[in-house]
């Protein structure tokens, strides 16, 4: 008998634990986005369409050392790089990423050319839109990657430190 | 000499089973959007927003969809009892409201003086038993019509979960009746009026609180509601009883399962929370809640009005402004010395039953589908023993209280 009381104590107990959460969570404020009507808010680590930053002198920070692309799973990113000059400064370091392009129709965003960046040139931005009618379309070259310089206000997050 | 001339109550039937169809169609189709409104809420989410003001469009465009929808009928199916399976789920939900009584009050059409309610019935409560136990038949032959395992199983379990649960429900209002001595459902809310220590209602709810649970309970599982929602369980079994339905016929199994909500709702407020008997003493220091329904309408339309103009413009601001104007007319004319009586026991009435509705869709919202055995364990196991308990030692406390105490019960 009293296993059978102190088992209907426990159920009513979790029950009206259970309704009461529900009645609180019935006034919190929906977490609805309000996509197409409203920008979305982003959480600041959101790992979006990539940006290639540039140092403070608005050269790239990308030195072509291919680490991002040795990273990649999904071998979406080509890079083809050349020696900077003195009269074709490009990046800060020895060589430049002449052609840096990421196939957005394999990358799956896992972050990972992020982390092996070695200069942090390659970022997540909070792009998404990426849906389009033609594939080909899909392959951002490095002129749609890059921070505009002078810099303009974008939604991108700075860089981790 | 017509048809009506002759026979005037035939005529004030028709006109108030039209009235009756109407606002509990109207009401069914707004249930729907009150649901998934506050089930969205419960979950963050916002609930249909976007078809009207707050989504308040939203019924509409589901029946209009499912009006242009093509009914897809399932190769093998048994097409009478196919076809016939939706209708009699939505007749036989939609006739149980007819005896259901909306109020003490009576009111006046074509010079015939009626009640609030379609048919005086003097066994009502018997007789919405037995219409809302038919409604399995509804559900078990759409099953068995439709030609489909899903929808087979569906129906056969919702045929044993319906049967289980019918006892404990009916067992469970057993005390309401020997305490009210009566099946006839006036009487049921007339047997609840007055109050103890002055301030206490005197409905059936405190002494049968525990039929109260068991009831509630059961019509939950009886309307084929969440927890007890297995005859539909999405997870196992596509949409049960109705998979194989389609267009208008799925809105009227919809329609049914609302509908029964309802029904179950009003037959609660009726014998457990004392029907439309207000909480409150009308006398004294309480006279002012006759203006409670005022107060909540106009209370009412100033929120929609101020939204109107703070959150909305355009279509929208002028739909909410109109309906804000809409109810701060109806607070005004419930205000009137001739109509504030008359509303007073729909008012509660509707309130009370209102306020099951929203239990009825907090549940869906917090509990999780139980399973199988264990409903089945819970119903025969837990449930009816409890009701019978409940049942027997009522039958007890009135025999004695009758027969004055022991002594006479022996004598």
């Amino acid at each position: 008998m009293s296993a059978a009381l102190y088992e209907l104590k426990t159920a009513v107990g979790a029950l009206l634990k259970g309704f009461a959460v529900t009645f609180r969570n019935l006034w919190r404020k929906p977490v609805t986005e309000h996509y197409p009507d409203a920008p979305v808010n982003f959480m600041p680590r959101y790992r979006g369409i990539h940006v290639l930053q540039r140092d403070e002198n608005g050269l790239e920070k990308c030195v072509a050392c291919f680490l991002c692309a040795a990273a990649c799973p999904a071998q979406c990113i080509y890079i083809e790089a050349a020696e900077n000059t003195a009269e074709n400064r490009i990046s800060a370091g020895e060589r430049y990423a002449r052609v840096y392009n990421i196939d957005y129709s394999r990358c799956i965003f896992c972050g990972y050319c992020v982390e092996s960046c070695p200069t942090d040139a390659i970022t997540h931005g909070h792009g998404f839109e990426l849906a389009t009618y033609d594939v080909t379309a899909l392959l951002y070259r490095k002129e749609k990657l890059l921070e505009p310089w002078p810099p303009q206000k974008t939604s991108a997050p700075a860089p981790l430190a | 000499m017509t048809l009506f001339e002759a026979y005037p109550l035939l005529l004030v039937a028709l006109v108030k089973t039209g009235i009756l169809l109407f606002l509990a169609l109207t009401a069914v189709a707004y249930l729907s959007w009150f649901e998934r409104k506050v089930v969205g809420h419960i979950q963050s989410r916002l609930g249909p927003y976007r078809v009207g003001p707050h989504g308040l469009l939203q019924p509409l465009a589901d029946g209009l969809k499912f009006l242009f929808k093509e009914g897809v009928e399932p190769q093998g199916a048994d097409r009478l009892v196919y076809y016939l399976a939706p209708f009699l789920a939505l007749s036989l939900a939609l006739s149980g409201l007819a005896v259901i009584p909306f109020g003490p009050a009576e009111i006046e059409i074509f010079g015939v003086r009626t009640t609030l309610a379609v048919a005086e019935v003097e066994l009502g409560l018997l007789f919405l038993f037995a219409i809302t136990a038919l409604g399995v038949y509804g559900v078990a032959l759409a099953g068995w019509a439709s030609n489909s395992k899903y929808a087979l199983m569906g129906g056969l379990r919702s045929s044993a979960q319906m049967i289980s649960y019918e006892i404990s429900l009916t067992l469970s209002v057993i005390g309401v009746v020997l305490l009210a001595g009566s099946f006839n459902l006036r009487e049921i809310v007339a047997a609840q009026q007055g109050y103890w220590f002055g301030a206490v209602p005197r409905w059936f709810l405190l002494p049968q609180l525990v039929g109260f649970l068991c009831y509630f309970t059961s019509a939950i599982a009886e309307t084929n509601r969440a927890p007890f929602d297995l005859p539909e369980a999405e997870t196992e079994l596509v949409a049960g009883f109705h998979t194989e339905y389609s267009s208008f016929q799925f809105a009227m199994f919809f329609m049914a399962e609302y509908t029964a909500m309802v029904i179950a709702s009003c037959l609660a407020t009726l014998l457990f929370l004392g029907g439309w008997e207000s909480p409150l003493p009308t006398t004294g220091a309480f006279a002012w809640t006759v203006y409670l329904p005022t107060v909540v309408l106009g209370g009412g339309g100033a929120l929609l009005l101020v939204d109107a103009l703070r959150h909305h413009r355009g279509f929208a601001r002028g739909v909410l402004a109109l309906l804000g104007a809409l109810l701060g007319g109806a607070a005004w004319a419930v205000a009137q010395p001739m109509i504030l009586p008359l509303v007073q026991g729909p008012f509660w009435f509707l309130t009370k039953v209102f306020l099951l509705l929203f239990v009825y869709v907090w549940v869906r919202g917090t509990l999780p589908r139980f399973r199988y055995d264990k409903l089945m364990a819970f119903g025969w196991k837990v449930l009816l023993p409890v009701a019978t308990l409940n049942a027997l030692v009522t039958a007890l406390v009135v025999l004695l209280r009758e027969s004055g105490g022991l002594a006479g019960v022996l004598r």
